[in-house]
Parts: C-alpha cells; structure tokens; sequence
C-alpha cells in the first residue's frame, strides 16, 4: 500500500472510533439542577380575645417540565407576646392541581414570653410535591413527550390556618399577626439544555 | 487540463455553482431575516451591498480560478506570479473554512433528509415541533450525519462533469420546481396575503448597523464565499466562459431562490393561520433551525393530511437537494487541493477528507455547543478575513483579472469591477468584521466591546462569544 493509502485507512479507524463513541455518548440527560423560588406571603391577623383559626390561601404559579419539586411553608409569628409563654397551632394543608388534597401537617409554634425575648420560633413544613410532569429517567429519545403539555396550568394551592396560644390569651394584647411564606424547590430536567443552537452564520 | 475535470455546459456550471450557492441561508435564513428586519427595507440593504460587496467578490474569487486554471492555494501563487507568495495563505483560509463549515454543514442536510424520510412515515405529524429535539443530536444524527457525507464523497469522487454536474442539474432545477410550486400554491390559498405583507411591508425604523452587518453576512453566507468554492468552480470553466455574465447569473440567481423561498415560507405561515400565533413567532425568532424544523411543520400539519404531507416531504427534500449542493461543493475545495498539490486520486481525496469531516461531524452530532463552535470558528475566523483579504488581493496585486473580466463582453467593465475589489468591497467587508466581530451590538445599537453574542437580541457575530463557545464545547455542556 502505498503512504496515502495507510493515511486512508488510519483516518478511517478514527472515524470508526469516533462513531462508536459517539453511538455511546448519552448525555447525563436525567441529572437535574434544583431551582428554589418564592411563591408567595400572606399574613393573618387574629384578635386578641379571640382563641379562634384563621386561613389564607397561597398559589403556586405554572411551571414548566420539573420532574420533581418541594414545597417549603414557612409560618411566622409577628405579634407582641407578653408572657407567660404559650403555643399555637399552625396547620398547612396543600391542594393539588387536580384538586387533591395532600396528607395535612400540623406544627405548634412556640411563642416566647418577654422573658425569652418575644415572638415567635418559626415553624417550617415540607411537602414533596409530584408534578407528575416528566419521568425521572427521561433521556433525549424522551424528548417528544417533554413538550407543552407536561406543563401544569395550574397551580397548588396552600392554606393556613392557625389558632393562637389559648392559656391565658390576653397576652397578646394587640391581637397576633403569623405570616407565611412558601418556597418551592423544583429539579429541572437537563434536556431542557439539549438543543443549544438555534442559527448557524455561515455555510452556503 | 481534461486532467483536472472540465464542466460539460455552461448551463451545467451555472447549475452546480448556484447548487453551491444556494443552501440553508437562502432558504430559511433570508426569509426570516427579511421578515425580521425591515421588509423591503432589509430587501434594499441587501441588494446595495450585494452589488457594493457580493458582485465583486465572488466576481473576484471567479476570476482567479479561471484565470489560473487552479485549486485554492496554487490560484494565489499564480495569480500573484510568484510560487512562494504568502497570498497563498488565502487559499489556506478558503480550505479551512470549508473544511470547518462541512464540519456542520452534513449534520443539517442529515436533519432535513431525516425530516423528509420522517414525513413519508408520519414521523413528525403527531408531534410537528418536537421531533427536531430528537433529530438535533444523538445516535441518529451521527447516522444521518453519516448518509449525507457518503453521499457526498460519492458525487465529488464521480469528477467535475460525471458526478458534481450530473447531479446539480437534477437537484437544482428539482429545487427550483418545488420552491414555484409551493409559492403558486400558496397563492391560490386564502389568507395568504398576510405574508407576503410581512415580508415586503417596508419598515425602515428596523434599519440600523446591525443590519447592515447581518445583511453582509447575509451575503457572504448565500454567495458561499470565503471558502474557496466559487474560485474552484471557477477554475474547471471552459475559457470561452465569461466571469462577469456567469457570476453575475450565479449571485441574481441565488438572491431570487432566496427571495421565491420568503415568498414560500411566510404565505404559507399567513394562510395556514400560524403567522400571528405567539408560539409560531417564538419558534421564527429562535433562528433558522426554529423556522424550518418546529414552524414550518406545523404549517404543513395544518394543511391537512394529504396536502400537508406532500408539501411537508417536498420541502424537506428540496431542503435537502440545496444543502447537498452546498456540502458538495464545499468538499471539492479541500479535495481539489490534494488532487492538484499531491497528484492524490480525485475519489482518494474526497474519502480521505469526507472521513475527516465526518469524524469532526459526529462531535455536531452529539452535542451543539460543537455545531456552533465550528460554525463561528469558520465564520469570525476564516471566512470574514477571507473574503476581505481575497477580494484585496484580486484587485490590487492578482494579473489579468480586468482582462479577464472583459473576456466575452462587448463593453469594458472589468476595471470599474477592479475598482471596487480595491475599494468600497474590503473596507465594507473590513468594517463589517471590525464592529461586528470585535464588537457585538447590543440591543440598543450601540457598540459594545464586551457584549455578549445572542443576548438579548444582539448580534451573534462576536468574538467573546468565540471563547465562551469554546469554554461551553470543551467541558461538553
């Protein structure tokens, strides 16, 4: 044979290699990236000689294409406590999309008196949440399922409610005020970030 | 020089040479821009720098291929009259470019003739914007990416006239038909009117220096310039051909397809309803990928089964046909090279640097941030430089070009030609790559050293955006 021959046949074992490598090459398409975002506040005034519950609503907004999330509720206390201290009761339950209600949590918040500096120790409940949106296993064959429909239109619902310390109430003497907050943690798909190029410049 | 190939007719270049020409950037990528940018206004631009740029420069790479009878890098030796001349450097230049724009450029034609095969089979009718996900990368692209190149190899090795001409003057008159037909199809449909609006509606307020460089590129880009493909072409031409009324042919004829194939795409968009829909302008404003493989079959999905289904395989096929021209000719420039400076077996060559530009092919294959690597190596790098340096050298330092450009005319034409290789055409050219590829502009129109291409609708021709690209293929993002 002659050089350019063995050059031929050298280029060719390359791309031989280079093809079967390529064939094996699978993106680690079911890794994720977790994304943490606010939903939303609401804050609930309960009077002060009423031992009584009180409920607010939070929404979650749309999201696209997560295979997974969490929901973080974080309730707060912003009254003025006096003394002695006491507990109240803060339960969160969680409505799906589809109208199911999640297993509610209930969480007595510790409110410390004067002594112990006042308000409130923050309460935090978890919910895993199935979006139900994309199998944990997706790999780019999977791509033609991930398109707008896995998108959820609407969103989880939150309530609150919370019933304040009842033993002896009056001291909180302006009424209480609890705030919550909620944080959802989503874990995006990677393949999402599969199709980078949208143009090319040159060429013919 | 039968030794070297020879076109069989006139009619057999001009064919293969607009198959070069005509590629992805006429039919998808002008039509959007067009859309994009103006109308009509865009339109004008587009036509002035053609006739300030684009005429002189493929006039000029033209006329050093026929003038020297020779490949890339041997035409500027010669055409310099010194066989040790660094203008040779050039012909290096116009070789990588295509080198590195093949690198890409199978793995799109794969992605239409998998477009086309999928619409035989119902493949992407379920789904008409989503299968593009799945054909972008992956197994199957390296396969497609594959076919094509064998394709490819094929047609150079068959010679100038038995393989590269015998098979563009199928493509491109198929080409032709299919883009007329679907433009008079759309014509009788209702509705239509909207898109034709939207493409010659001018809108001058759109008009800014980024324009202006689009429009270059735009140029560039459609006239297969700066990777030595016209000056190859050129080279196989008969000397009773004439430069001028040929090239001249090639880039009107070029800038009409692109013009037939905006008349194509955005009536079909306007009458199948999906023009004014936010997901279809979403899917144009992504690029040209968006435009031709999520937006259009959904337009043809739209049309109904039947009707959809034809004018769906149609277009991908004659998508297929214009980018196969393209990769064609691309690959007889490196191929050229080796046959004339290593004396090498003309189907040795094309296996030898089909293999080589498919093993690259398979990294676009598998993971974009390649694609765009390659494609903005090959452009920022090679083809700007190029084209400017190219154009310099035919009109201040390459002999006989005004003569040959004469050859066949009744009147003198050649040294006004001459004069503008000299000077309007590089300074625009060098202008163009000054404020577009060291600089990007932002949004605002404003000069910015440091911005970054694609952000926030800025210009993509930026050479940070280079390195960034880099860094993303590198650690395989």
């Amino acid at each position: 044979m002659e050089k350019i021959d063995w050059i031929i046949a050298g280029v060719g074992v390359v791309a031989l290699v280079a093809t079967t490598l390529g064939v094996l090459y699978e993106e680690d398409l079911t890794g994720a990236q977790d994304i943490t975002f606010p939903l939303d506040e609401r804050t609930i005034n309960v009077p002060q000689s009423t031992a009584f519950a009180s409920a607010g609503t939070l929404t979650a907004p749309a999201g696209e294409n997560a295979t997974a999330a969490a929901m973080d509720v974080t309730v707060s206390f912003e009254g003025n406590a006096v003394a002695p201290q006491g507990g109240a009761t803060v339960r969160v339950t969680v409505t799906d999309p589809a109208g199911n209600v999640l297993p509610a949590q209930t969480q007595t918040m510790t409110i410390n008196n004067a002594a112990n500096g006042g308000g409130g120790v923050d309460v935090v409940f978890s919910f895993d949440l199935d979006f139900g949106t994309v199998p944990a296993d997706t790999t780019v064959d999977d791509v033609d399922d991930l398109d707008a429909s896995n998108t959820w239109a609407d969103g989880y619902t939150i309530d609150v409610s919370v019933t304040n310390p009842a033993d002896p109430f009056t001291n909180v003497p302006n009424g209480a005020t609890y705030s919550y907050a909620a944080a959802a943690a989503i874990t995006e798909s990677y393949y999402m970030h599969q199709v980078v190029v949208t143009d090319i410049q040159g060429g013919a | 020089m039968a030794a070297r190939g020879q076109w069989n007719s006139r009619f057999g270049f001009i064919m293969a040479a607009v198959g070069s020409a005509v590629g992805l950037g006429n039919l998808v990528r002008f039509p959007r821009e067009m859309a994009d940018q103006g109308g009509a206004a865009f339109l004008f631009v587009y036509l002035g720098l053609l006739l300030l740029v684009g005429l002189p420069a493929i006039l000029g790479e033209m006329s050093l291929g026929k003038i020297t009878n020779s490949s890339p890098v041997n035409a500027f030796r010669k055409a310099a009259g010194d066989p040790r001349s660094k203008w040779a450097i050039l012909g290096v230049f116009g070789v990588l470019a295509a080198v590195f724009v093949l690198f890409f450029y199978t793995v799109i034609a794969g992605w239409a003739l998998r477009f086309f095969f999928e619409s035989l089979r119902d493949g992407w009718f379920d789904d008409p914007s989503g299968l593009f996900d799945s054909v972008a990368t992956g197994p199957w692209t390296i396969f497609w990416n594959f076919v094509v190149t064998a394709v490819t190899i094929y047609i150079v090795s068959r010679g100038i006239s038995g393989g590269i001409e015998k098979a563009t003057v199928i493509m491109m008159p198929a080409l032709f038909t299919i883009i007329v037909g679907i433009v008079i199809y759309a014509l009788f449909q209702p509705g239509m009117g909207a898109g034709y609006r939207e493409i010659f509606d001018p809108d001058f307020s759109e008009l800014s220096v980024n324009n202006v460089s689009n429009a270059i590129g735009q140029v560039f880009f459609s006239l297969s310039l700066g990777q030595g493909a016209m000056l190859t072409y050129a080279s196989y031409m008969e000397k009773k051909q004439s430069v001028t009324k040929d090239g001249t042919t090639i880039a009107f004829a070029d800038s009409g397809v692109a013009l037939l194939a905006a008349m194509m795409i955005f009536p079909v968009l306007a009458f199948t309803g999906l023009l004014a829909d936010p997901t279809t302008q979403a899917q144009l404003d992504s690029g040209s990928f968006g435009t031709a493989f999520r937006a259009l079959p959904n337009a043809f999905v739209s049309m109904g089964d039947v009707i959809g289904r034809i004018v769906g395989s149609v277009f991908f096929l004659g998508l297929f046909f214009a980018a196969l021209s393209s990769a064609i000719s691309l690959l007889e420039v490196p191929v050229s090279v080796l046959v004339d400076n290593r004396g090498m077996a003309r189907w040795k060559a094309a296996l030898l640097m089909g293999m080589v530009t498919y093993t690259f092919g398979v990294l676009s294959s598998i993971n974009g941030n390649w694609l765009d690597l390659f494609d903005q190596i090959a452009v920022n790098v090679f083809v700007v430089v190029g084209v400017a340096l190219t154009t310099f050298f035919a009109g201040w330092s390459a002999k006989g070009v005004a003569k040959e450009l004469d050859a066949g005319l009744k009147s003198r034409i050649g040294i006004y030609v001459v004069w503008m290789m000299r000077t309007i055409a590089p300074v625009l050219i060098l202008v163009t790559f000054i404020f577009g590829g060291l600089w990007g502009v932002n949004p605002d129109g404003d000069f910015d050293f440091w911005y970054l291409a694609g952000e926030d609708g800025g210009t993509s021709a930026n050479w940070r955006n280079l390195i960034e690209l880099f860094g993303r293929a590198f650690r395989f993002e």
